[in-house]
Formats: C-alpha cells, structure tokens, sequence
C-alpha cells in the first residue's frame, strides 16, 4: 500500500474513531437528546456539511477500491526498476534512483554546471515480431549553468560523460539523453578548498 | 563408507526432520552479498532503519527469501559503492550467495536477483582550513 493511500486510512480511521466516541456518548448519555439532535440537523442543513459528506463518500470508495484491488508485489517493485542483466543464476534490477543518483553526480562534475534535475524514465515495449518485452532507458536533464558556460560545448561534454558513466557502470549504451538549460545564474561554484 | 551413510540416514529419519528457517536463508544471503567489493550495504526499510537505530543489527535487511523443502529463491535489495560495473557486480553477488546458500544448508537456489537500489558515494575528505593572511 502506498504513502498516499496509508495517509488516507489513517484518516478514515481517524473518523471512524470520532464517531465511535459519539456513538458511545449518545448510547451512554453523556451528550443530552436536545443537544446533539440539535447538532445534527445544524450540520445537515448546511453546505459544507454536503461538502464533507461528498468527500467522505469519496474516500471510502477509493479505499474499498484498494482493499480489493490486488497487484503483484513484485510488479510494484519493479515499476521503478528497469532491468540491467539477466543471467541463469537470476536477473539484476536497477532502481531509477540509483540511476538518477548517478547521473547527478556525473553531471555536477562538470565546471559550469550549478544545478540538475535528472529525469530518468523507463519506455517498456513489446517487439512486434518476437513479442519478447523491451525496455528502454532514457534521460533528461534540466540545467542551470553559470554566465561562464558556452552551452553547445557544454552539451557535447555532457553527453559524452554521461554515455561514459552510463557504460562503465551499467554497460548501458545508446541512451538517449535530452539536455535543457532552465536557467543562468551569478552564483559562483561551491569549492570545499581554496589554498593547499 | 556408503553403508554407513545409508546407515546415517536412516538414523536421521527416525530422529525427525531438519527444516531450516527463513530467517536463516536470508541472514546467509545477507551476509554473503555483503562480502562482496563493491557492495556499499543492503537496503532496507523504514522498520529496519529505526531497528538499527536503536541498536539492533539486522544482518537480513534487504533480503527477501522463498524457502522450499528443497529450493530457495533469493531477492536481494543493494547499495552499491560509486564507480563499479553494476553486471559484474551482480553476478559475483549472485554467485557468491547461491554457493554460500548450497553450501551451508543443502538447499538448491533456483534463483538470486539483484536490484539496485541505491549507489553509494564516498564521504568528501575533510582538510583543514587554510587561512590565507
């Protein structure tokens, strides 16, 4: 189950508690007839309280339709892993992370790189004559460089960095790679050391 | 000798049946992947972060297991160290573990996958300030 979907049971268990408090305390009377008889048609008769029923409504839906819903674990897993190898012993899965990660790095070792957004994205296929499932990495980078940069030299070098890191470490070749740059800034490189 | 092994295992079954643990399996694989350069650590969840947190070593983070009365089937969840060829790297760890898994529990491992899920990058080095007067 995800974050969001955890975040809604949280709340939905949250309002059933409330109401169970209620209940209790109108069953126990410890909340008089008049009082919450009185409350209850206040909140009927107003609008938000249309607005909050629709959206209890809503909600409960949407978790009855998680609670039947049944997806492999595995294939969960996988939606944000592409695969790298495959062996006879069993097969090596590479997270989109670990990709991103990477790639960053590579790209920040470039002089008059201030900032990336790595984007990597996995395009899954079936081959129309084997039928065999295929799937492509692919890559964009969205840039802001300093006033110092001169843009198409710039882009030459990072494709090749990138197409090296990418070999060295995955054996990955051909990845197509798109570079924008979002942005020029004044702000000077972070150095960690000035003088020796 | 092989009539003492015949003799051996007919001991064993009348003294009962062995069945190895889950736990066990993925604490050998854990371990076993660990071993491995190039390996910076198993990644593992929430749970097990706040349990190291709090002290307790978890040698199967990271680690899921299907164990049979004969098989197993091996996930393991790395980090790896930055500047290493990922293939190469799977398949050592994936040789590694099969043979530490045969080798200490007689179960055949039918197989071992390897998903990368992080890479690890070395701590900056710290140097003294220099103040230039």
């Amino acid at each position: 189950m995800g974050m969001m979907n955890r975040v809604l049971l949280f709340l939905a268990a949250l309002l059933l508690l409330a109401l169970s408090v209620l209940w209790l305390a109108v069953s126990l009377g410890a909340v008089p007839d008049t009082v919450w008889q009185n409350e209850l048609l206040y909140a009927l008769s107003r609008k938000e309280g249309v607005l909050a029923a629709a959206v209890i409504l809503l909600l409960s839906v949407h978790l009855l339709g998680v609670s039947v819903h049944r997806e492999d674990e595995d294939a969960l897993a996988r939606r944000g892993e592409f695969l790298v190898v495959r062996s006879e012993t069993g097969s090596c899965q590479v997270s989109l992370a670990a990709v991103r990660d990477l790639v960053d790095r590579t790209v920040r070792e470039a002089r008059a790189v201030r900032d990336v957004k790595v984007k990597p994205q996995v395009r899954r296929r079936k081959d129309k004559k084997t039928g065999e499932k295929l799937e492509q990495l692919e890559l964009s980078l969205l840039l802001t460089v300093g006033r110092e940069a001169r843009i198409p030299a710039l882009e030459q070098e990072l494709e090749q960095k990138v197409a090296e890191a990418l070999q060295r470490s995955l054996a990955l070749t051909d990845v197509p790679l798109a570079i924008r740059v979002t942005d020029i800034t004044d702000a000077q490189p972070v150095r960690t050391q000035r003088v020796v | 000798m092989e009539k003492e092994g015949k003799e051996i295992v007919e001991k064993g079954s009348k003294l009962g049946s062995i069945r190895i643990a889950d736990e066990v399996v993925s604490i050998i694989a854990g371990l076993a992947a660990t071993e491995i350069d190039g390996v910076a650590g198993m990644s593992g969840g929430i749970v097990s972060g706040v349990a190291e947190m709090l002290g307790r070593k978890n040698f199967s983070k990271g680690v899921k297991v299907e164990v049979g009365e004969k098989e197993a089937a091996v996930d393991l969840f790395l980090i790896v160290k930055y500047g290493v060829r990922i293939p190469d790297l799977a398949l050592a760890v994936q040789e590694n573990v099969k043979q530490a898994i045969e080798t200490m529990t007689g179960l055949s491992v039918v197989e071992v996958n390897v998903h990368v899920q992080g890479v690890g990058f070395p701590e900056p080095e710290k140097t003294e300030e220099v103040r230039v007067h």
